[in-house]
């Protein structure tokens, strides 16, 4: 080497880096868009270790977490204290703030999003006063999770996060009916209504659905990441949380009926949670003991036959009995655990036509009950307790048993009869749904109590819109009373 | 607000100055006094050709009555190196340099200060500046947030970036520039001119404070140009001026309470009214005159409420208040129309001033309220079985308001009073001591005036009944409890060695709890926590405290820094 001129020296050093950077490259290429790339970044992909595998990559976050040279586990421990105090002493716009910045420095931490999407949902909420600050809060978590969901697409516990927050926090907190509106129609005009018109907020409900139908959506796309990625949830056993898409549809239905919708539409999202409950939920496989799969939806015929058929997992050192009565067991259990059977059955039952009429004639008696017009009450509390009678019939043992079932019916009952005591009338001895009312005497006074609450309703200043939206059910009933008791109405 | 601004108390403040100052020189003058004593006691033995080394010499004149009483009352004063004697001769010195330092000179280094410091390249500080600004919209708030949340993040951005970026600029340049011209001997060529030390430090101080300056205007006029940039309603806003009173409470039989009650929520800075019973909080303001009404000629109050709920209640209404007005002498009383809780909002309400007192009978808040400028306010929750929770600054009487550059430029002055203190402090240091032990003396300062006051107080605080609040005790109580993994709400167990260790402790934490008075308080100069909620800084509270703060430690250090420096030998590097 020292024989070589100095040309020559330089020119061996350019060869050397030529050849250096051949393996370099092929090592260290960047991942193209069409996933190709140098060797370690299809290692990486392979593997998902990759910041892009898990989600969009924020580069502010990525810049941050670069500046703190590693330091961003105590960084974001401390902004956690900070944040905790600033929510302690109210200092709402700072502890937002705060969030923003634990999370940019934890983008991909899934603990950090789920705690904080449920503190800015529920804990922050609940410290305002006015209905619509909470709302503004609720919908602050929303989009908090929905940002997690961004940038960590392969955690189904996001997306079962934002789907439960806008199915049950919406739909089931003490607010759920200015919720629920608001939902649809947001309060804050400026920000999400366009050109004036009443809209949502449309980065929770860009398609101005209701707030169960973007739940179900959510709870689908939560299972659907599970099964593409291969990827498990930590927060409920998995029979549970695939059930989420059909409770909400179920408890959309349920609570289009607390809000008096009893229409076509209603029993329609009943229909979809039966199919979705019996030939989707109800077929999954799940894997319950070693060697053991079940599903749900599995008549004992169907379960005999695989017990015969299917071979028998080691476990069992060959013991064909004690392996047909395990399975026998766990399908009873998770049934038992899920309450597959009660959900199964009420919505059989509650999409069926008969069903359909019986809440409605029922809850227009309370209505015509509460209006004071006892002759029309009567005739549509009897006309309800017949329907309801033949849906107890078709429905089965699971749903006579169910309490809201027997309130449903003993409300109808109490309808029917005072109706007839304040026309002077005597009840008949005999009358539909006799069984039910002899059976539950002893829950009677506490049914009473909500009858009372139903025919005295406590007056509540409405909106504009509610009382319009009232004003049509009022209408509604009359056409139904009309076109069934031709003439009861003239005059009113 | 989410806190209480307390008025700048004159009294209160020159009393603690007086005491702490008082007892430091004191005790300085003292020192100086005995170090004079021995030094003559040593050279007079040396003069006498008695030398056997200094503690021998100061035991013979201690053991003998008669020579340690001519050497306090002759020797002392009456030789040419009489302890006495070189004590107020330097005392004097002192005081001359003090009294007849020149304008001129101190200007002359303080122009060379600057220079100094410019060509050392600290405005490049302003580089990292423009950096953080660069980058801060990155990771700040989100932009789809409304400006009334973005607001306080971004002034509070702006303030804490100046404050943070400032100090280590000015920081280094006090507490390295007098060493460094010591070690580099260019004081020489200053302190051979006819330059009084006092002069020296002076001007230093007065050249770093000119360079701190400069950086601060740069850094506050970039600021809030960045600030009306991004979010442009900033340059219409205006700040709050209130006019806070006092407050009082009263229970649910309407008798005097000292506070609300409390419903249990962690904050307690606010004390809780129950909805229509006899409670309620009343609120007494001084200086109430025409000239607060506002353009209209109404009295504009506002509130900051909070809400807590017992039941769920009426979910379509907010908890609701009344305020009522009662004139103090006559206690004929004039009730606001109920109003409903916004709560973490500020209710703002503008009052005619002719309203109905209790007897129907029409009243002028102004003329028959308002007695001597006193205007009483009660505030009524009106929700039964709700609670409605208020400290001190969440009634005031908004007198009219003033601009948001206004206050934002005046934290930033608090902001410049900080630096001052800091330099004026480690220049002092830094007269005493070489660099890197100035800048370890002033940093430890600033970390102690910010994060450790607070604990400072808090481990000697008291509650009524004298018990000490801190759990857990002093530092050799916290070994203990953590070797023996002992919970520190757990009382230690009694015996000789619990003795031994709270006997310990006792010095240790009063010292460290004395030792407060002399660190300051940044706390003092934070302003962003008025500007940011949209408050204009208040003169009492605010900016009057910042400025006493400041004077308070600059006249001793000034002082203090002369007399060190004309005892230095700066010969040695």
């Amino acid at each position: 080497m020292n024989n070589l001129t100095s040309q020559q020296r330089k020119l061996v050093y350019l060869i050397g880096m030529a050849v250096l950077i051949i393996p370099v490259v092929s090592l260290g290429f960047p991942a193209a868009k069409n996933g190709t790339g140098g060797v370690l970044a299809e290692l990486r992909k392979k593997h998902d270790l990759g910041e892009s595998t898990l989600g969009d990559v924020d580069p502010s976050s990525a810049t941050m977490n670069l500046v703190l040279l590693g330091l961003r586990g105590p960084a974001a421990c401390l902004l956690w204290v900070q944040m905790d105090e600033q929510k302690d002493a109210k200092d709402w716009a700072a502890m937002r703030a705060t969030t923003d910045s634990i999370i940019k420095l934890q983008p991909h931490f899934q603990k950090v999003w789920r705690f904080h999407g449920w503190n800015l949902a529920f804990n922050v909420s609940v410290e305002w006063d006015s209905v619509k600050d909470r709302w503004f809060w609720v919908k602050e978590g929303g989009k908090f999770y929905n940002r997690g969901v961004k940038l960590n697409y392969k955690y189904p516990e996001l997306y079962w996060d934002y789907a439960y927050l806008l199915g049950s926090k919406v739909g089931k907190s003490d607010e759920w009916r200015q919720f629920r509106r608001f939902f649809r129609i947001d309060p804050d005009k400026e920000a999400c209504w366009r050109d004036g018109i009443p809209g949502p907020d449309r980065e929770l409900n860009p398609e101005d659905e209701d707030n169960y139908v973007v739940a179900h959506k959510g709870f689908l796309e939560a299972n659907k990441v599970m099964d593409d990625y291969g990827k498990e949830q930590h927060i409920m056993d998995g029979s549970l949380f695939r059930s989420y898409p059909g409770r909400a549809l179920i408890d959309q239905a349920s609570l289009r009926q607390k809000e008096g919708d009893y229409d076509e539409e209603t029993r329609e999202i009943w229909a979809r949670a039966m199919s979705y409950w019996r030939d989707k939920y109800g077929l999954e496989e799940f894997s319950v003991a070693p060697g053991i799969r079940i599903h749900l939806n599995w008549p004992l015929p169907e379960i005999l036959e695989y017990i015969k058929t299917a071979e028998v997992p080691p476990e069992f050192e060959g013991d064909k009995q004690d392996f047909g009565k395990q399975v026998r067991r766990l399908v009873g259990s998770y049934q038992d655990m899920t309450n597959y059977r009660y959900w199964d059955a009420k919505c059989y039952s509650e999409q069926l036509k008969t069903t359909l009429e019986a809440h409605l004639y029922l809850s227009d008696a309370i209505a015509w009950l509460s209006d004071g017009d006892d002759n029309i009450a009567q005739r549509m509390a009897f006309l309800g307790m017949q329907k309801y009678e033949e849906v107890l019939k078709l429905s089965g043992d699971t749903i006579k048993d169910d309490d809201l079932a027997i309130e449903e019916g003993m409300l109808g009952i109490m309808t029917w009869m005072t109706a007839l005591q304040h026309l002077g009338v005597k009840p008949p001895t005999e009358f539909p749904l006799m069984a039910l009312w002899n059976r539950h005497q002893d829950r009677k006074t506490q049914i009473e109590q909500e009858f009372d609450r139903q025919i005295n309703p406590a007056r509540e200043e409405k909106t504009e819109d509610e009382l319009r939206e009232e004003e049509n059910r009022k209408q509604r009933r009359m056409e139904r009373a009309e076109k069934l008791f031709p003439g009861v109405t003239k005059g009113k | 607000m989410n806190h209480d601004p307390i008025p700048y108390s004159w009294l209160e403040g020159f009393q603690t100055w007086g005491i702490v100052v008082g007892s430091i020189f004191g005790a300085a003058l003292l020192l100086s006094v005995a170090a004079s004593f021995v030094t003559s006691t040593v050279a007079a033995a040396e003069t006498a050709g008695k030398s056997t080394g200094v503690f021998r010499s100061l035991l013979m004149v201690l053991l003998s009555p008669k020579k340690l009483f001519r050497s306090i009352f002759y020797d002392a004063w009456f030789t040419p190196t009489g302890g006495g004697k070189l004590f107020l001769n330097g005392l004097w010195g002192g005081v001359k340099d003090l009294l007849f330092m020149s304008p001129k000179r101190i200007w002359a280094i303080a122009v060379l200060v600057f220079r100094e410091s410019v060509r050392r390249k600290t405005l490049l500080v302003m580089v990292v500046f423009a950096i953080c600004f660069l980058f801060a919209g990155w990771f700040l708030s989100n932009p789809a947030q409304t400006d009334l949340l973005r607001v306080p993040i971004y002034v509070s951005f702006v303030l804490t970036a100046i404050s943070w970026l400032i100090l280590p600029a000015v920081f280094l340049l006090a507490c390295w520039g007098l060493p460094d011209d010591i070690k580099a001997r260019s004081l020489h060529t200053i302190v051979t001119k006819p330059a009084r030390r006092s002069e020296v430090l002076t001007g230093r101080i007065l050249g770093v404070t000119l360079v701190g300056t400069l950086i601060v205007a740069c850094m506050s006029g970039v600021g809030y140009i960045w600030l009306t940039r991004a979010i442009p309603t900033v340059r219409t806003m205006t700040t709050r001026v209130p006019i806070l009173g006092s407050i009082t409470f009263k229970d649910r039989k309407g008798e005097p309470a000292a506070a609300g009650v409390n419903v249990g929520d962690i904050n307690q800075f606010r004390s809780f009214i129950e909805g229509n019973t006899g409670a309620c909080a009343i609120w007494t303001f001084k200086g109430v005159s025409p000239q607060v009404l506002n353009n209209d000629g109404n009295l504009v109050m506002e509130g900051k409420f909070q809400a807590f709920r017992t039941h769920k209640g009426n979910m379509r209404e907010n908890v609701s208040y009344q305020l009522a007005f009662v004139n103090p002498e006559t206690k004929q009383r004039a009730f606001d129309r109920q109003r409903q809780v916004q709560e973490f909002r500020d209710t703002i309400a503008a009052l005619p001033t002719s309203m109905l007192d209790e007897e129907n009978k029409p009243v002028d808040i102004m003329k028959d309220l308002v007695h001597n400028g006193e205007l009483v306010v009660e505030v009524y929750c009106r929700s039964t079985g709700q609670f409605l929770g208020m400290a001190r600054p969440d009634l005031f009487i908004r007198a009219r308001d003033t601009s948001f550059a206004v206050s934002f430029f005046k934290a930033v002055a608090t902001i410049w009073l900080m630096m001052v203190l800091i330099i004026v402090f480690a220049v002092t240091v830094s007269t005493a001591v070489k660099g890197p032990v100035a800048s370890f003396l002033t940093g430890v300062i600033i970390v102690l005036g910010v994060f450790g006051r607070k604990f400072m107080l808090e481990i000697v605080e008291t509650d009524a009944e004298g018990k000490l609040k801190w759990q857990g005790g002093g530092m050799f109580e916290s070994v203990y409890r953590i070797i023996t993994h002992m919970n520190p709400m757990v009382e230690l167990p009694g015996g000789f060695w619990t003795n031994v260790v709270k006997v310990v402790d006792y010095p240790f934490t009063q010292f460290a709890a004395r030792s407060r008075a002399v660190i300051p308080d940044f706390d003092t100069f934070q302003m962003a926590k008025f500007v940011a909620k949209g408050y204009d800084v208040p003169w009492d509270s605010g900016l009057l405290p910042a400025l006493m703060h400041t004077l308070s430690f600059l006249v001793p250090c000034i002082v203090l820094g002369c007399f060190i420096l004309r005892s230095r030998e700066l010969e040695s590097k």
